[in-house]
């Protein structure tokens, strides 16, 4: 088992990966007009809120977890440059989406509260301000949401990216889509999983807390939530098959998953509460129309949970390849 | 539901609580899960070799200068054991460096104190010494046709043995694994016949595997007549004389390897008639020393 990558860089790819999938929920309710389908639009408001705090946190983690970025903090400034380098592209993305995501959770915010918006208009240290409140509030926020979601795609895969670069030495971070097809894994799977991850953040809990049974309001959402959870358990069980079938030291890594030394974690951890538990929360909720408080709360705080033991697991079970 | 009287934006630290809850959850609940996995039984990891190759210069310094170790040592044919020929030094044993296995201090001109822990012979202790680098040793070498049977001095059964007994000084020179060198087998026979063992490991197939099918009739030494190499035989056995031509091919070029079967022992099993008059027996015109004859 690789021991150099543990809980630290499974907390900020999680945060990586939640705070896009946030955001990708929130701008695709803003494109749906379901953000304004009533007065108050909890999932978009966390989604867009959170983003850019949670990939913040995630960013003091990795460069605190980097040990030279942190002791000498210009030698960051060498990864800005370093093109041909999956780094680079992640230290660029990062840069560019927390402003961005911060900007719209600020306008969502202000679109949300109304009183805020006033008391900030009103504030007189704030008058140097002023060319910016005769900006459309709504097209604004759709500019910055569009630009967030493109960058949010970007931060999802690439914390998929980042692992798959390792890969060559871990071949189980390496794993192919399918034998066949020349296509890694993680970037895929992280993606679906961020999205997941965001869902169950936005929409399982932080709106079942706010306005209740969301399946009411969106009559698609379980439909939504089975799609993604089927599609989340078909690549993970595609990247076990492939991982199995390639054989070698990412074989030993699937089997340690399935039935080895982690097996309690991926069963108890993962798969009971962020996929089967979820599934039949949202089944039920699809077939009757609605679901309980405690089921929907339950089911988001189940797949957020899930995520971050995903990414876990991932990264211990990583084996060298032999040399 | 939140109650109604919280403010609407309690949603969001909500979302970011839960992010900090999962990750303080997260990190209570991987040990916990661990601890529900029986924990795998430990494998013991051998030390490693005290290399102290750079530590060996003064030892390599006096034991390859003939000159400057006949200084202390008289007796010729101890110096000529003492004396390293240069080039072993850079074989894959010697470029272990001398202190790794034979200890002392190389790093001394002081001949008291270079020698002083000497490990005369290193193997006598191989389980602190050879074995720490070569691990799971063979049994037998089927494409060299040898039994090595290696777990029976490991595990003790061959007591008194050790590796140098049949792999000599593998340090200075001796390396039985460019085939320049063979391994000694007298260890081997010696104790199979002080151990009263069956004739048949008290022979050639004590350490090697033959892979004729002919060992209930015919014993190794009635064909073959070196122990350097197998092609050398005197075939006192063979039905037909060996005469001619005969006499200078090899077994194999009329028998079927490795048990000797395809042939009836008459001319036409091998050779095709040229002509059509006569017989198929040959022997009536032609004899062994040549079709001209």
């Amino acid at each position: 088992m690789q021991t150099a990558w543990g809980w630290l860089p499974a907390i900020y790819l999680f945060l990586g990966g939640m705070g896009a999938g946030a955001l990708m929920v929130a701008a695709t309710f803003e494109f749906y007009g379901k953000r304004y389908q009533y007065d108050f639009c909890p999932t978009a408001l966390v989604g867009a809120t959170v983003s850019g705090p949670l990939v913040i946190l995630g960013t003091i983690l990795l460069i605190f977890d980097l040990g030279a970025g942190l002791r000498e903090p210009w030698r960051i400034l060498y990864m800005f440059t370093h093109f041909s380098s999956v780094m680079t592209w992640g230290v660029w993305l990062l840069t560019l989406f927390i402003p961005v995501s911060m900007v719209y959770g600020f306008l969502e915010y202000l679109d949300s509260f109304p009183a805020a918006r006033e008391w900030l208009r009103a504030r007189q240290w704030l008058g140097w301000t002023k060319f910016l409140w005769i900006l459309p509030l709504r097209r604004t926020k759709r500019v910055f949401a569009g630009i967030g979601v493109v960058l949010a795609v970007g931060v999802a895969i690439y914390t998929g990216i980042l692992l798959s670069a390792v890969g060559p030495a871990i071949p189980f971070w390496s794993t192919r889509v399918l034998p066949f097809i020349p296509i890694p894994m993680m970037p895929v799977l992280f993606l679906v999983s961020a999205l997941s991850t965001g869902l169950g953040l936005t929409v399982d809990l932080a709106a079942t807390l706010a306005v209740g049974p969301m399946e009411q309001r969106v009559k698609s959402l379980p439909w939504i939530h089975m799609a993604f959870i089927g599609v989340e358990t078909l690549l993970l069980g595609m990247l076990l098959i492939t991982a199995l079938v390639d054989g070698g030291s990412a074989a030993q890594s699937a089997r340690e998953i399935i039935a080895g030394s982690h097996a309690v974690v991926f069963w108890v951890l993962i798969v009971i509460p962020g996929f089967i538990f979820p599934f039949v929360v949202h089944a039920y909720a699809a077939g009757l129309g609605r679901h309980s408080l405690v089921s929907g709360v339950g089911s988001g705080i189940g797949i957020v949970v899930a995520g971050l033991f995903l990414r876990y697991l991932i990264l211990v079970s990583g084996i060298p390849a032999a040399l | 539901m939140l109650p109604a009287h919280w403010p609407k934006w309690t949603v969001i630290l909500i979302g970011l609580a839960l992010a900090v809850f999962t990750i303080l959850l997260a990190l209570v609940l991987e040990p916990a899960a661990q601890a529900l996995m029986p924990k795998p039984t430990p494998i013991s990891t051998p030390p490693l070799l005290p290399y102290a190759a750079p530590q060996s210069r003064e030892c390599i310094l006096c034991h390859t200068d003939e000159a400057a170790l006949g200084q202390t040592v008289s007796d010729v044919e101890e110096l000529g054991r003492l004396w390293i020929d240069p080039a072993d030094v850079i074989s894959v044993h010697g470029r272990l460096g001398c202190v790794t296995c034979h200890r002392g201090s190389g790093g001394t001109t002081d001949l008291a104190a270079a020698h002083q822990g000497l490990v005369k012979d290193p193997t006598l202790h191989f389980e602190e010494e050879c074995l720490l680098c070569h691990r799971n040793l063979p049994d037998e070498i089927p494409d060299d046709r040898l039994r090595t049977p290696h777990s029976s001095v490991v595990h003790g059964q061959a007591q008194g043995v050790t590796c140098s007994d049949c792999h000599g000084g593998v340090g200075h020179g001796f390396d039985p694994v460019s085939g320049k060198v063979t391994c000694s087998m007298h260890v081997c026979l010696e104790c199979h016949q002080a151990r009263g063992l069956s004739a048949e490991l008290q022979g050639c197939n004590a350490c090697h595997i033959g892979p004729h099918d002919v060992s209930a009739a015919l014993s190794c030494s009635d064909c073959h007549t070196s122990t350097e190499r197998w092609n050398e035989t005197h075939l006192a056995v063979h039905p037909v004389e060996l005469v001619g031509w005969h006499a200078q091919i090899d077994c194999f070029d009329c028998h079927d390897w490795p048990n000797f079967s395809g042939l009836r022992y008459v001319c036409s099993d091998c050779h095709q008639r040229p002509h059509d008059f006569g017989s198929d027996n040959c022997e009536e015109c032609h004899s062994p020393e040549g079709w001209g004859k």
